[in-house]
């Protein structure tokens, strides 16, 4: 989640980075940390090495900025802030290799982040949630799904922050001038407003088919038919072609693709391409987060006016009675590593991410950055933005379905190549053979 | 206006030449000055709106003036010590003719047939080991040895034209190896040491992969090339991207111009000589 579109590079680097601490880990150097120079204290109250997702260009990121500027006026703590970029895992994982390791990461919970736990390169944090005074306060559905396999019980991999909706947007200007009185419930409706919109040259659905949106979309249509439990299965097992309820799903999504619901050659789009032309009404329906919140306000066409946030119509038979959406907490947290949880770094790391859970704190990224809060709290005075209140809402209309991020692990990028064509001409037999292979690489 | 032979026809293909080579620096140039919606929508217009801060917004955001100095400091210790060590060898091998010098030649050669690729695993143990990982010191030392097989194999190529005979007079005149690289061999050979300088110039300033991988992201370390992909997030401000990249080009830009000049000055310089 909250990815751009894989480089190649990535491939590259995330193969040098695995061979590296592969490599480094047989000659036993891995594991001791050592203080580079980044790691060296500042004078007065030491320092605090942290790799950050939330990079310059990010709605986050002058959030976060204002919370580093005020812990260390308050503490007397240096934070040594390194972006992370597209490859954070990887580079966060080759920083571990060569004994600089950060002792906080910021990051989503995605693809090899998963691993780290397992691999050692972070430490759990059940007892410092505990300790730290914010058990009482934070969601449970939020701890659990960064628990290892997404369940209660299991252990907690970081402490989750960024909360997100992940909505339908639907232009309701463009609807009505398609002559579509309201945003479609079900898949006939969707069709026959994908008509509507087509006949008046206005684009139906669009999305980044080659990237991280595209991805997300499949999966809400392909588990139309299937319940929770059978889903989280199959993403983490495979086995999309030997269960009937996610074929049927599949072959769902290609009949809407073959019914042109989708805008033209939404193959080759990425989240780019969708947010511009929903923004410039060249097309009126999208899926995007609630981190887009923001962004459509500032793109300045008016959109947010225009835009009613819902859920994706579900065809007759579904396993849901309304249409459904995402939300989940995997979207960015704090993850502490080995060399964050040494004893004379922990204190630290303790007191930067307690400031985050503040309630003024909290309120700021609500402000900034739309999320949803990890905590309990009444932050309805910090949900300025339209498309914020808006979405507090969406509980009474929309069910809310399995976000695949954790349950796909390090299958994304290959999932995600596998579903470009899928966008494209693939049958729905080459599609579930593809998620097969993919995951079970 | 008369047309030499088979002159329209060239006329016109050049043009569309070039300005098969100018779209996209059109298209780089005019989406730094539009918003996203305009990119997409009106992508080759001119902006409706001019959003010359773009520009600022990309240099502060990006923290672009640490990040050029970098890739400034970084390219040209790369590029000195590339030709520092480059030219000697090129002289030394061109000046041989023996079964170890076309050893040594052959050896520079298999360096094309390692992909950089393959070169980073052992690269960034290597930067690990001797401590310098995360550091802008490794990218200076490492980026003219990926530089030198290329760069000795082109040299050797041009100072093999200079006349044997010069080199004799030289000789008997007293030259020794010093005189004879600075006063015959280099002048000669300077249309490819500029071409060198050039080529490697371009290649170390654009180096991406070794730069995120071992320099990293710290602002206070990280290359041009690094700093800029800061600006992408989930969406992407493309006007503001843009208008980072064309800051990032146009030093490349600048450096290109003036050493091609210098290098046509020392072709024409070498055409009077000969």
């Amino acid at each position: 989640m909250h990815r751009t579109t894989p480089r190649a590079t990535r491939g590259v680097a995330a193969f040098a980075a695995g061979a590296l601490v592969f490599a480094l880990a047989s000659c036993g150097s891995s594991e001791e940390p050592a203080a580079g120079p980044a790691s060296a204290p500042a004078a007065g109250g030491g320092s605090i090495d942290v790799v950050t997702r939330w990079t310059a260009g990010n709605s986050a990121a002058a959030a976060q900025k204002r919370v580093f500027d005020a812990f260390t006026a308050e503490t007397g703590i240096k934070i040594n802030l390194t972006e992370g970029l597209e490859t954070i895992d990887d580079q966060v994982e080759t920083s571990v290799a060569a004994g600089k390791s950060p002792d906080l990461v910021i990051v989503n919970l995605f693809d090899k982040t998963i691993g780290w736990l397992d691999a050692g390169v972070t430490v759990p944090v059940d007892q410092y949630v505990k300790d730290w005074g914010l058990e009482a306060s934070m969601k449970p559905e939020a701890l659990d799904e960064w628990r290892v396999g997404g369940v209660a019980g299991g252990e907690l991999q970081g402490l989750p922050f960024s909360g997100f909706s992940w909505p339908l947007w639907y232009n309701t200007e463009l609807l009505k001038k398609a002559g579509v009185a309201a945003t479609p419930k079900t898949t006939d409706e969707l069709i026959d407003a994908a008509k509507k919109l087509r006949a008046v040259g206005i684009g139906p659905v669009t999305v980044g088919g080659n990237d991280w949106t595209g991805q997300k979309l499949f999966y809400q249509i392909a588990q139309s038919y299937t319940d929770a439990g059978t889903m989280q299965k199959v993403m983490q097992e495979g086995g999309y072609c030997a269960t009937p309820s996610v074929q049927q799903g599949i072959k769902l999504f290609t009949d809407l693709r073959d019914a042109e619901v989708f805008v033209d050659n939404v193959a080759g789009l990425s989240a780019d391409d969708m947010y511009a032309s929903y923004y410039s009404g060249k097309a009126a329906i999208m899926s995007a987060g609630a981190w887009a919140y923001t962004e459509s306000k500032a793109s300045g066409t008016g959109i947010e006016t225009r835009t009613e946030l819902g859920g994706f119509p579900v065809p007759s038979g579904a396993a849901y009675t309304k249409p459904t959406a995402y939300q989940g907490f995997t979207g960015v947290g704090f993850m502490i590593t080995k060399q964050g949880a040494s004893p004379e770094k922990i204190d630290l790391v303790k007191q930067l991410v307690t400031k985050f859970y503040d309630q003024p704190t909290v309120g700021d990224f609500v402000k900034d950055a739309s999320i949803l809060p990890p905590v309990t709290g009444d932050f309805a005075s910090f949900a300025t933005d339209p498309l914020l209140k808006s979405s507090l809402g969406l509980d009474a209309n929309v069910e809310y379905t399995v976000l695949p991020d954790v349950w796909i692990g390090a299958a994304s990028d290959p999932i995600t190549a596998v579903l470009a064509g899928a966008y494209g001409k693939a049958t729905p037999q080459e599609i579930c053979e593809g998620l097969d292979k993919a995951t079970q690489a | 206006m008369k047309w030499r032979k088979g002159g329209p026809l060239a006329t016109v293909l050049s043009w569309v030449y070039v300005l098969i080579l100018a779209a996209p620096l059109y298209y780089l140039v005019v989406s730094a000055l539009k918003t996203n919606i305009e990119i997409f929508t009106r992508p080759f217009s001119l902006p409706a709106k001019w959003l010359w801060e773009n520009f600022g917004t990309a240099w502060e955001t990006a923290r672009l003036g640490r990040a050029l100095l970098n890739s400034v400091l970084v390219s040209g210790v790369a590029i000195v010590l590339t030709l520092l060590l480059a030219i000697p060898a090129a002289y030394a091998l061109a000046r041989t003719d023996n079964r170890l010098s076309k050893l040594i030649t052959g050896t520079f050669s298999a360096g094309f047939l390692i992909p950089p690729f393959a070169a980073l695993i052992p690269t960034v143990v290597l930067a690990i080991q001797t401590g310098l990982f995360g550091t802008r010191e490794f990218q200076m030392l490492f980026l003219p040895a990926s530089a030198l097989p290329l760069s000795v194999l082109l040299l050797v190529q041009f100072m093999l034209t200079v006349p044997s005979s010069l080199v004799e007079s030289a000789s008997m005149e007293g030259a020794g190896h010093w005189l004879l690289l600075t006063r015959v061999y280099v002048p000669i050979a300077m249309p490819g040491v500029v071409s060198v300088a050039i080529l490697q110039l371009l290649t170390f300033w654009n180096e991406y992969l070794f730069a995120l991988t071992i320099t990293g992201t710290a602002p206070d370390v990280r290359t041009v090339q690094v700093a800029l992909p800061t600006l992408v997030s989930d969406a992407t401000n493309l006007g503001v991207l843009a208008a980072g990249t064309v800051l990032t080009v146009l030093p490349v830009y600048v450096a290109y111009s003036l050493l091609n000049r210098r290098m046509q000055e020392a072709l024409t310089a070498g055409a009077v000589k000969g």
